[in-house]
């Protein structure tokens, strides 16, 4: 404090004629900051009753007043009206402090308020005037913003430029270098949340916020966006309906049971054959890398173009269950080749089991190359060491296979085992590669989308039934944790670290 | 001197444990090496005929994918499919482009050449000329090119925006010291473990509420972050050591020059590898665009492959060539980002395990 004191009066000696002004700044800056902040709280109040001005014609009638529209009005500006009073009434409450506490340095915290709640109050009165218009144009009543709405709006851009060039004051002008340091340390403390604002703000939006949301929509009996929007709309009940009314669908069952069928049988076997090329690849010189290359392929495209070339495959030409096909496909023509018969695979009034046969070997098939990329660089960090080692003690390839390899590449393994179960259940674009034809999820001439996985079944609900799809969303949910859970819990025990 | 020493000792031990003895005990070097010399080839040559048929059956779908787009529909629909097509029928793929659109009733016609009648509205060509003096077909053409256009503008902001919001929050979690770093850092990680399907109920919801459903915005705004490669890019970021920002600092470089000049530059391989893999996840996002822009305008390339009939209506059947050809095209721009990428797209996923 007596250091402070010290400056001004050196100041002050030093230079007398531009002293005097910098001087009452200095002194009353904390007021000064005040006054425009608690103008803006009064302006947010007056805000609120904005709509009075608010003019509808609504066929002959003309309506005014606040009764006219307000409920529509709060619906659609609800939010920043809340946010500017908060804003304001914390800017007034540092005000005060900043008053009586003689803080003055603190005055650039609720000139930022200031300017916050300059920006709410033009978004408020700017707000209006967009939604009454658009209000116009689609529903072909005129709205006419009042007097309030236009005030709103030019008050706000003043108290802007006041809450901006006070800052600027507050900043470079009267700062001493006492003052500047310590605002510098300020934004220093909070540097890093400025850098991280973008990423947070979207984060919030579109990974916490649905994050709790889900949960509460998922108990909201038959919950949607337009049945949302309608005021007219009876309120949704609160209970578990939507869980239940999932699970007694039959088509879940059917789904769910899909999705287990495909995780369950592809995982084990794209884990295996991708560890064997892996050990192949590992014990080849020559050509490695373009072997490594070709395997990784199927990565970079695209699992539903794919998918249809799959299908192309897998399909005969010309075939319905009353006539015979013109060409069986190539992969009948192959079977063909060796002595098979052909088989309907993916055709009309094909069977379940050869549909899901198709679907696991491309899933297997679009799965072997991250496998194999994750195994290979674990086999590559395996300490040659160890091979030597059981060499010299004379075991045998295979043996060295299940009691070196595979212990010590266990890591690996879990990790992909892991990874792939989680990707397993969420399956759903081969699926729709294969049999999305007309969004079918079946072979032609099936109903009910025989094929239709866990994903699908959400996504088939969320443009009309949110409830629902979000009830089936945290079903997965517990379903993808309670198995990862118990995947961690396995790796635990056989995992070599 | 010591470790050759060690070397050949191994080497001797080696020998001797796999060696069979001979009744009287001692060792026959020159068999042994024969027949292990056999045996390692052998090995060799099973290994190389296991991964040459897996690379067969891995590459067969490319295979089958290229060949088929260059057939006739007749020859595609053969009895006993070729294995190479007898006449290289480069059509498909100018087909694969073209539509015409019936200026009458506005149905669309995916054919080669335009019909000569309207199966829709059953005008010919002739009387809408004569009645209206102009073509009855106009060639709406490039069908395949506005998917492609939207697929590319999607992509290109959404990585764009994302790296900058990647990077700066990836800098603010390596080098800026603030109360609550850690906290939000294990809040954000634990974000990971929750599948996207429980975000995407409510996300639809909100772009709903919005009115952003079919509009560019939704295709980007909801996939901006990825909490992953903050996290990636944080890891290398902590890697490029302290003392380098310290010096900065004392020459009064400011944060952003800093993370400008000396932290991009650095992590540049981590970067590319990010920008490829948002690259290829707007190429094959199916899912959340079919559901939230599914409109002739804003439609993606994959949700509009899958959507697209290929149907002709002179053949009065799906034109699988045609189809196979906007495969390969849609195919073919990943295969080569990976040609010339290939490094950085392996490293990427290798560390990620995410598609996109």
């Amino acid at each position: 404090m007596t250091e402070e004191t010290n400056e001004v009066v050196v100041q002050d000696d030093s230079a007398k004629k531009k002293g005097r002004l910098t001087n009452f700044f200095r002194e009353h800056a904390a007021l000064i900051a005040w006054i425009p902040t608690a103008a803006l709280c009064l302006l947010a109040v007056v805000l609120f009753l904005a709509p009075i001005g608010n003019v509808v014609k609504v066929g002959g009638d003309t309506l005014t007043g606040y009764g006219a529209i307000v409920g529509d009005w709060m619906e659609g500006l609800k939010t920043p009206v809340i946010v500017m009073i908060v804003i304001a009434s914390v800017s007034v409450i540092a005000g005060v402090l900043g008053v009586v506490l003689k803080k003055h340095r603190n005055s650039l915290a609720f000139d930022i308020a200031a300017i916050a709640t300059s920006f709410s109050a033009i978004a408020t009165g700017a707000g209006q005037i967009i939604w009454l218009g658009s209000m116009s144009a689609t529903q072909g009543v005129a709205y006419q913003p009042g007097a309030f709405s236009i005030l709103a709006v030019v008050f706000g851009v003043l108290f802007l430029l006041v809450a901006v060039g006070e800052t600027v004051v507050h900043t470079v002008w009267i700062a001493d270098n006492n003052q500047r340091a310590l605002w510098k340390t300020t934004w220093g403390k909070w540097k890093g949340w400025v850098y991280l604002l973008p990423a947070l703000v979207l984060l919030g939006i579109f990974t916490v916020w649905p994050i709790i949301n889900t949960f509460r929509i998922s108990m909201l009996e038959d919950y949607s966006v337009l049945a949302a929007k309608n005021p007219n709309a009876d309120p949704f009940a609160v209970n578990f309906n939507n869980f239940k009314n999932v699970v007694q669908y039959s088509g879940f069952w059917n789904c769910l049971l899909n999705t287990v069928l495909l995780t369950v049988i592809t995982v084990p076997i794209s884990t295996m054959l991708a560890l064997i090329i892996a050990v192949a690849l590992n014990s080849i010189k020559p050509l490695r890398r373009v072997f490594q290359t070709i395997f990784f392929l199927p990565y970079v495209t695209n699992t539903i173009a794919i998918g249809m070339v799959f299908m192309a495959m897998f399909q005969m030409i010309g075939y319905s269950p009353t006539t015979e096909p013109t060409s069986v496909g190539v992969i009948n023509t192959i079977i063909e080749a060796f002595g098979g018969t052909k088989v309907n695979w993916v055709n009309e009034s094909s069977s379940k089991f050869a549909n899901m046969f198709v679907l696991c070997i491309y899933i297997i098939w679009n799965a072997l190359p991250f496998k194999i990329l994750v195994l290979l660089g674990g086999l590559q960090g395996v300490n040659k060491q160890y091979y030597d080692a059981a060499k010299v003690d004379g075991a045998s390839r295979w043996r060295i296979f299940w009691r070196i390899t595979v212990p010590l590449l266990s890591p690996m393994i879990a990790y992909v085992v892991i990874t792939g179960f989680i990707g397993g259940f969420k399956e759903y674009n081969s699926v729709v590669g294969i049999f999305g034809t007309g969004d079918l999820m079946g072979p032609p001439g099936s109903f009910g989308k025989p094929l239709n996985t866990m994903v699908g079944y959400i996504y088939d609900r969320i443009a009309n039934n949110q409830g629902r799809a979000s009830a089936a969303a945290l079903i997965l949910f517990a379903i993808i944790f309670v198995v990862t859970m118990i995947n961690l819990y396995v790796s635990k025990k056989k995992v070599h670290y | 001197m010591t470790e050759e020493l060690n070397k050949s000792e191994v080497a001797a031990v080696k020998d001797e444990a796999n060696a069979p003895q001979t009744p009287s005990g001692e060792i026959d070097i020159h068999n042994i090496s024969k027949k292990q010399k056999i045996w390692k080839i052998l090995v060799q040559i099973a290994l190389y005929a296991f991964l040459t048929i897996m690379a067969v059956i891995v590459l067969f779908p490319f295979y089958w994918m290229l060949i088929s787009s260059l057939k006739t529909v007749t020859e595609y629909e053969a009895t006993v499919p070729t294995f190479w097509p007898t006449e290289l029928q480069w059509s498909n793929y100018s087909y694969a482009f073209r539509s015409f659109t019936c200026n009458n009733c506005g149905h669309i016609f995916y054919n080669p050449i335009a019909p000569t009648v309207c199966s829709e509205c059953g005008l010919t060509g002739a009387e809408f000329k004569a009645e209206f003096g102009r073509e009855l077909f106009q060639s709406v053409g490039l069908n395949l090119g506005r998917l492609f256009l939207n697929t590319v503008l999607v992509g290109v902001v959404s990585t764009i925006l994302s790296l900058i919001i990647t990077i700066l929050s990836a800098y603010a979690f390596a080098r800026l010291n603030f109360k609550g770093k850690n906290l939000v850092f294990a809040l954000l990680l634990a974000t990971m473990m929750i599948p996207g399907e429980l975000f995407t109920v409510t996300n639809y919801v909100t772009v709903a509420n919005w009115n952003l459903l079919n509009t560019y915005t939704v295709l980007i705004i909801t996939s901006l972050v990825s909490v992953f490669y903050i996290y990636l890019l944080r890891q290398n970021f902590m890697q490029i050591p302290n003392e380098l920002y310290l010096a900065a600092k004392v020459d009064g470089t400011s944060d952003l020059k800093y993370l400008w000049k000396v932290m991009i530059p650095l992590s540049a391989p981590t970067l590319i590898s990010i920008t490829l893999l948002k690259m290829m996840g707007a190429w094959n996002a199916y899912m959340w665009p079919k559901l939230v822009a599914n409109d002739v305008a804003h439609r993606l390339i994959t949700v509009g492959l899958r959507g697209e009939a290929f149907y002709d209506d002179i053949l009065q059947k799906t034109n699988m060539p045609a189809q196979m050809a906007a495969i390969v095209i849609v195919t073919v721009p990943l295969l080569i980002l990976f040609i010339f990428f290939r490094k950085y797209i392996m490293r990427g996923v290798s560390r990620s395990g995410i598609k996109g």
